[in-house]
C-alpha cells in the first residue's frame, strides 16, 4: 500500500473572532489563501490534485456551501481539483488530514489538500437553529447540546482539578507562545492575508470597513500574570463559583490552515520535501457532558494500533479547549509536560474549530523537526462526546 | 467638526408650519447636494431636532428639483475635510428622534433620492423622477441608497422577490423612473395633486411620533438570484467592474443589517471613485459639457432658431437626419428629385416609427405628429423658406457643388447650407455659393436617427452666427455635437484612416481579419475594424480613398482587391468575411486569407505567425492616438476629449477606457510616444509621432488628471 506524506502546509495568522483581522472574511478567502500557499509551497503540479478535503466544525454561511470545493477554487486550483467538506466540530481538521491520507493510501490518489478552516466571527451567532434539536435526544442524550463551558466546569468538579491549576497552566500556555513568537517560531506556517475589518466607532456607532495585514497571531497576551488570570470571573451560566475563565479557556478566533498530502512515491519522484509521515487516527466515543477529556480514551487506541507507548511519543499538540481538560488529558495520560504543547495552545494562540487539528498538525510538524522529533500525536475533545487523535512520523532532513 | 452653521446666503432655509419644520432646498439649478447645501440642510435638521416644537419634519426642493445629487464637480476634486456630504445628512436622519417626510416635485436623483428614502415617507407630485443613476458613472449610491431601494422594495413588492429585482434593474441601468411608477414601486408611498408641500406638511403632522425607516426594514436574497445577477451583467474589465459591486453592495443589505451594510457600500463607492472606469466616465461626462464651449468666439453670439429645416436626398441617410429633426419638433422637408427614392423614404420613416410604437418606445400620437413633421417635395423652391438645409447626396465632390449651387440660389438669404459630407471639403463646397459664411459641415452618423454624434465642421469662412447656431441645433437635436476644423475625414473618419491603415498592414504582416477583429473586441469595441468595412461597405472606402489626399507612403491594397472582385461588404454577402443570408454574423473566408497572402508574397513580406493581441490593440490605437495628436496640433480637433466624445459616440469606443486620448493617458503618454518612435524605425515611415503626443509624453498626459484623493 502506498505511503501518505506531508508535502507542505500554510495558515493565516490567528484572527480574534468579532474583534479581530478576520471579522468579515469569508470562509473562502482564507482557506483559499492557505490553499493556494500551501500547494505553491509543495511544488505539486496542481493538476495532479485530485480533491480537496476541509474540516469545519460549523460548516455553513460563510464557511458552508461545500467550502472545501469553493476554497480550492478561490486558490486558483484547477476547475478539475474536487472538494469535500466535512465536520468533527475540533478534530475537523485532523479528520480532513486523516480522510485525505486515506485517499492516498487506500485509492492510491497521487495528491491531495486537507486542513481547516473556521470563522467564528460570521457563523457563530447565526447558526440556523431551525429544528436544531430533536426531541428525543432531548429527553436522552440532551448534553449532546450542552455548552462546552459548562462541560468543562464539569469536568473541573468532577475530577477535582483546581482554578489554581488551571491559571497556572494557561499562564505557561502564554508564556510559551510568546516566547515561541519571540523565536519566530511560527513564522514557517503563517502566510500573512490582507482583509477587511470591521471598525467600530465607539462614539458614534459608526462601523467602517478597513483593509489591514495581520502577520502573526493576534490572541496572545505575552504579559499575562497568575495575578491577572486569578481576577477573571468564571464563564460558567450554571455555577456563578466555576473555576472555567476567558484566560484559562481556548479564545474564540478566526483562521485556516491547508496542508498538500501526496504518496510517498509521488513526492520521490518529483523530488518534494516530504516533512512527515502519515500513520494512523482513531477516534472514541464518551458522555457528551465531560467530552474535554476524550483524548484519554482516543489516544490509547491509537498507540495501542501502532505499537507504540506514551513514551515513546516525541512530541504532543493536545489541543487547549480548556485548561482543566488539558490538564487532566495530561497527567491521566501521564505526558511529560517538556514533550506537551511546546509552544503554547489555543488557549494562547486562539481556536478557530476546525482549523485547529490542521494548525496544530502543521506547528506540531514544525516545532518536532526543530526538535528531530519522530514521533508526533495530535489529540483533541470534541463536542457531542469524543476524541480524536493522529499518529505522524516526523522526516527529519 | 466643522461648524454647521448656516452661510449667509444659504442654500436650504426652513420654516416651521404648525408644527412641523419644512426644509427646502434652494441650489439652484438642481439644487446639488454640495459640501455648503448639505452642511446647510444638516444645520437645518440638527435644528428642528432639538426644538420641541417641531413635530415634524418636511424636506423638499426648488425650482422644480427636489434634488440632483451630489455635486459631480465636487466630488470629482475628491473630498474637503469636514465638508458635509449626503452621507451626513442621512445619518443624521437616521439617528434623529421625529418623522421626516420628503416632497418630491421634480427630480430626486442620486444623493438626491438619497436622502428621500432616508425619511420616512415619501410624497411625489406628477413631476416626481426618481433614480440612482450612480452606475452611469461607474459608481455605486455612496449614502444608503444601495441598502434602501432594496429593502423599501422588497418590502412592497415581495412577491417572488419582484421588489429584489426591480432595485437591481433600476440600479443598473440608472435610468430615473417617472412618478407613476415610482408610486407602482412603492419609492412614492402617496401621488399628489396641488401643492406637494402643503399636501407633505398635513400628512406629517397625521404621523408625527412614528418612524417608518427602511433601515430598520428586512430583505433576503437568496445567493442563487445574486449569482445570477452576476452572471448578467458584463465582465469586471468589460465595463462591469461597478455593476459587480453594486451586486456585492445590494447583497449586502440582505446579508447584514443596516449599519454594517452601509459600511460596506461606503468602502465599496471609495474604491470605485478611484476606479479606472469610473474616472473614465467621469472624464466623458466632462468631456461632454466641454463640447459647447469654442474659445475665441464673441460671448453675445446668439443662436438663430431653426424653425423649419430640409433635407436634400431621401435616401438612408437624409430620411434618418430628417428623423432627428422631427424628433426634436422641427418640421422638415426632404427633398429629391427621385420619385422612387421618395417612396423608400417615406416607407422608412413611417415604418421606423410604426416600429417604436411596436416597442412601446412611442405612443401613437407622438408618431403620428412625427411622422407629419416630415414631408417630402420635389423641387428646390418648396424649401426656399428653410432656416437651415442639410445636403446628404452622393459623396462626390462634383455632384455636392452642384447641389449647393442650386440650393444657394433658391433657398432664401441667410439661411444656413450644411453639408452632411463625411471627408470632403467644406471650403470647397462653400466656393460654389455667394455665402460661403453660411456654410458649414454637420456630419451625421449612420443610422443618423440612433447615432448621437455629430460632427460640426468649421470652414474657413463660416462665420460666428453659423457655428454657435450649429452647436446650438446639435443640443436640440439632443446630439453630442463636436467641433471640427475642415481636414479630410474631420475629427473621427480622419482618425478611423489610420487605425484601419494599421489593421490592414497588420493583414500584409501575417494577421487574419478574425484575429485583428477578435483582439479589437477583447479590447471593448463593438466590432473590429473589418467587421465595421464589411458594414460601411467596402467600396464607400474605396471611393472615399479616391478622393483623400495624397500621402507619401506606400498604402495596402487588399480593400482594393476585395473591392475589384465586387466584394463590397455585408451587401453583397462577402467583404473581409462571409455573410450568409440575412444574417450579420461575419464568418471566416478562406479567399480572403489567401488574396491577403497573395499580398504579402507580391510585397516581399514574410508572414509572422508571432502576431500578438496586445501588438494588435497597441498598434490600432496608437494609431489612433498619433492622429489624434495631430489634429490637436492641427487646430481641427479643439481638445482631446472632444476626440474622445467622437470616438465614443461614433465609433463604439468602450466607455471605461474613457476615448482613446484618455486612454493614452492612462497607459502613459510617454510610452507611446516611445514606441512610435520605435516602430518609425522598424515598421516605416508612415509612423511620425505628432509635435503635440511628443508634448503630451513630455508633460506626462494629454489632459489633467483628476484629483484622486481618497475618501474618508
Amino acid at each position: 500500500m502506498p505511503e501518505a506524506v506531508i508535502v507542505s502546509g500554510a495558515r493565516t495568522p490567528i484572527g480574534k473572532a468579532f474583534r479581530g483581522a478576520f471579522n468579515m472574511t469569508h470562509g473562502a478567502t482564507m482557506a483559499g489563501h492557505v490553499i493556494k500557499h500551501a500547494v505553491e509551497r509543495s511544488g505539486v503540479d496542481p493538476n495532479d490534485i485530485e480533491d480537496t478535503v476541509l474540516g469545519v466544525g460549523n460548516p455553513e454561511g460563510a464557511t458552508g456551501h461545500n467550502l472545501a470545493r469553493n476554497a480550492s477554487i478561490r486558490a486558483g486550483l484547477p476547475i478539475t481539483v474536487a472538494g469535500t467538506t466535512m465536520t468533527r466540530y475540533c478534530a475537523s481538521g485532523l479528520q480532513a488530514i486523516s480522510t485525505a491520507a486515506h485517499r492516498v493510501v487506500a485509492d492510491g490518489v497521487p495528491v491531495m489538500v486537507a486542513g481547516g478552516a473556521e470563522s467564528i466571527s460570521l457563523v457563530q451567532n447565526n447558526t440556523n437553529i431551525k429544528f436544531f434539536t430533536e426531541e428525543w435526544l432531548m429527553r436522552h442524550q440532551a448534553d449532546l447540546f450542552m455548552p462546552m463551558i459548562e462541560t468543562a466546569d464539569l469536568v473541573a468538579k468532577r475530577y477535582k482539578i483546581s482554578r489554581e491549576a488551571q491559571d497556572e497552566y494557561a499562564l505557561q500556555s502564554q508564556q510559551r507562545t510568546a516566547a515561541a513568537q519571540d523565536a519566530g517560531h511560527f513564522d514557517a506556517e503563517i502566510v500573512p492575508l490582507p482583509a477587511y475589518k470591521y471598525e467600530e466607532d465607539k462614539a458614534t456607532g459608526e462601523v467602517r470597513e478597513v483593509m489591514q495585514t495581520l502577520t502573526k497571531d493576534e490572541g496572545n497576551r505575552a504579559d499575562t500574570t497568575l495575578e491577572g488570570l486569578a481576577k477573571l470571573k468564571g464563564a460558567s451560566l450554571m455555577n456563578p463559583k466555576s473555576p472555567i475563565t476567558a484566560g484559562n479557556a481556548s479564545q474564540l478566533s478566526d483562521g485556516a490552515a491547508a496542508l498538500v498530502i501526496t504518496s510517498y512515491d509521488y513526492a520521490e519522484k518529483h523530488d518534494l520535501k516530504p516533512l512527515a509521515y502519515y500513520r494512523g487516527f482513531a477516534v472514541a466515543g464518551l458522555d457528551p457532558e465531560e467530552m474535554g477529556i476524550g483524548p484519554v480514551f482516543a489516544v490509547p487506541k491509537l498507540l495501542a494500533r501502532h505499537g507504540l507507548t506514551v513514551d515513546d511519543i516525541d512530541l504532543w499538540e493536545l489541543n487547549e479547549a480548556f485548561a482543566v481538560q488539558t490538564l487532566y488529558c495530561r497527567d491521566t495520560l501521564h505526558i511529560d509536560n517538556e514533550k506537551y504543547n511546546v509552544d503554547g495552545g489555543a488557549i494562547s494562540i486562539g481556536h478557530p474549530y476546525g482549523m485547529s487539528g490542521a494548525r496544530m498538525t502543521l506547528h506540531g510538524i514544525h516545532a518536532g523537526r526543530r526538535r528531530k522529533a519522530k514521533w508526533l500525536v495530535v489529540t483533541m475533545c470534541v463536542g457531542g462526546g469524543m476524541g480524536a487523535a493522529g499518529l505522524f512520523e516526523l522526516i527529519n532532513d | 467638526m466643522l461648524e454647521t452653521e448656516a452661510p449667509p446666503k444659504a442654500p436650504a432655509r426652513g420654516e416651521t408650519r404648525d408644527g412641523v419644520r419644512v426644509i427646502t432646498l434652494t441650489n439652484p439649478p438642481v439644487n446639488a447636494l454640495s459640501f455648503a447645501t448639505a452642511g446647510a440642510v444638516l444645520h437645518e435638521i440638527e435644528t428642528a431636532e432639538t426644538d420641541d416644537a417641531v413635530r415634524a419634519i418636511v424636506i423638499t426642493g426648488s425650482n422644480g428639483f427636489f434634488s440632483g445629487g451630489a455635486d459631480i464637480n465636487a466630488f470629482a476634486a475628491g473630498p474637503v475635510p469636514g465638508g458635509k456630504t449626503v452621507r451626513d445628512l442621512v445619518a443624521a436622519i437616521e439617528k434623529g428622534a421625529k418623522t421626516y417626510v420628503a416632497a418630491i416635485d421634480g427630480p430626486a436623483l442620486g444623493g438626491g433620492l438619497e436622502l428621500a428614502l432616508a425619511c420616512d415617507y415619501r410624497l411625489g407630485s406628477a413631476n416626481a423622477k426618481v433614480g440612482l443613476p450612480e452606475i452611469l458613472l461607474g459608481l455605486i449610491p455612496g449614502a444608503g441608497g444601495t441598502q434602501r431601494l432594496p429593502r423599501l422594495l422588497a418590502t412592497k413588492n415581495p412577491m417572488n422577490f419582484g421588489g429584489v429585482q426591480m432595485a437591481l434593474q433600476m440600479m443598473l441601468e440608472g435610468k430615473p423612473k417617472d412618478a407613476k411608477p415610482a408610486k407602482g414601486m412603492g419609492i412614492l408611498d402617496e401621488l399628489v395633486e396641488g401643492d406637494v408641500v402643503a399636501h407633505a406638511v398635513e400628512f406629517a403632522r397625521a404621523k408625527a411620533g412614528t418612524k417608518n425607516r427602511i433601515s430598520e426594514m428586512k430583505i433576503k436574497i437568496p445567493p442563487p438570484m445574486v449569482a445570477l445577477a452576476h452572471g448578467m451583467v458584463p465582465p469586471e474589465d468589460k465595463g462591469g467592474f461597478a455593476a459587480h459591486k453594486l451586486i456585492d453592495a445590494m447583497e449586502a443589505a440582505s446579508d447584514l443589517d443596516y449599519k454594517h451594510g452601509i459600511a460596506r457600500e461606503f468602502r465599496i463607492f471609495k474604491e470605485l471613485v478611484t476606479s479606472l472606469p469610473s474616472q473614465s466616465a467621469v472624464h466623458l461626462f466632462f468631456a461632454e459639457r466641454e463640447l459647447g464651449k469654442i474659445p475665441g468666439l464673441a460671448q453675445d453670439t446668439k443662436p438663430k432658431t431653426i424653425e423649419k429645416a430640409a433635407v436634400v436626398g431621401a435616401g438612408t441617410m437624409g430620411t434618418g437626419i430628417a428623423m432627428v429633426f422631427a424628433n426634436a419638433g422641427i418640421p422638415v422637408s426632404v427633398i429629391d428629385v427621385n420619385p422612387e427614392q421618395v417612396e423608400r423614404g417615406k416607407k422608412n420613416v413611417a415604418d421606423t416609427y410604426a416600429a417604436q410604437v411596436k416597442k412601446g418606445r412611442l405612443t401613437e400620437d407622438k408618431a403620428k405628429e412625427r411622422v407629419e413633421n416630415v414631408s417630402f417635395v420635389g423641387a428646390y423652391d418648396a424649401i426656399a423658406d428653410s432656416d437651415l438645409v442639410i445636403e446628404a447626396v452622393f459623396e462626390s465632390m462634383a455632384v455636392k457643388k452642384e447641389v449647393f449651387a442650386a440650393l444657394d440660389k433658391a433657398v432664401k438669404k441667410g439661411a444656413i447650407l450644411a453639408s452632411n459630407t463625411s471627408t470632403l471639403d467644406i471650403d470647397e463646397i462653400a466656393s460654389a455659393t455667394t455665402r460661403p459664411e453660411k456654410v458649414v459641415g454637420l456630419h451625421f452618423f449612420a443610422p443618423a436617427n440612433i447615432m448621437q454624434l455629430l460632427e460640426v465642421v468649421r470652414g474657413s469662412k463660416t462665420d460666428v452666427e453659423t457655428l454657435v447656431t450649429s452647436m446650438a441645433l446639435a443640443k436640440k437635436l439632443k446630439k453630442k455635437g463636436v467641433l471640427s476644423g475642415n481636414a479630410f475625414g474631420f475629427i473621427g473618419n480622419r482618425m478611423l484612416f489610420d487605425y484601419v491603415r494599421e489593421a490592414t498592414f497588420l493583414l500584409e504582416e501575417g494577421a487574419t481579419p478574425m484575429q485583428i477583429d477578435n483582439a479589437i473586441k477583447s479590447f471593448g469595441f463593438p466590432m473590429g475594424p473589418f467587421a465595421m468595412s464589411d458594414l460601411s461597405g467596402i467600396d464607400v472606402f474605396y471611393k472615399i480613398a479616391q478622393e483623400a489626399p495624397k500621402v507619401d507612403y506606400r498604402q495596402s491594397e487588399i480593400s482594393h482587391r476585395l473591392y475589384e472582385l465586387g466584394r463590397y461588404g455585408q451587401k453583397t454577402g462577402s467583404g473581409f468575411f462571409t455573410y450568409e443570408p440575412g444574417k450579420r454574423e461575419p464568418k471566416r473566408d478562406e479567399d480572403v486569407e489567401r488574396i491577403i497572402a497573395e499580398e504579402s508574397k507580391r510585397l516581399g513580406i514574410t508572414r509572422r505567425t508571432d502576431i500578438t493581441d496586445e501588438e494588435i490593440v497597441n498598434r490600432c490605437m496608437f494609431a489612433l492616438v498619433n492622429q489624434g495628436a495631430q489634429l490637436l496640433g492641427d487646430g481641427i480637433a479643439l481638445r482631446p476629449g472632444d476626440e474622445d466624445v467622437v470616438w465614443l459616440f461614433g465609433y463604439g469606443f468602450p466607455w471605461y477606457h474613457g476615448g482613446p486620448m484618455w486612454w493614452a493617458d492612462t497607459i502613459g503618454v510617454k510610452n507611446i510616444y516611445d514606441q512610435i518612435v520605435e516602430w518609425q524605425k522598424t515598421l516605416g515611415k508612415h509612423w511620425v509621432p505628432a509635435p503635440k503626443l511628443k508634448e503630451a509624453a513630455e508633460r506626462g498626459s494629454f489632459a489633467p488628471r483628476p484629483n484622486t484623493g481618497a475618501f474618508n
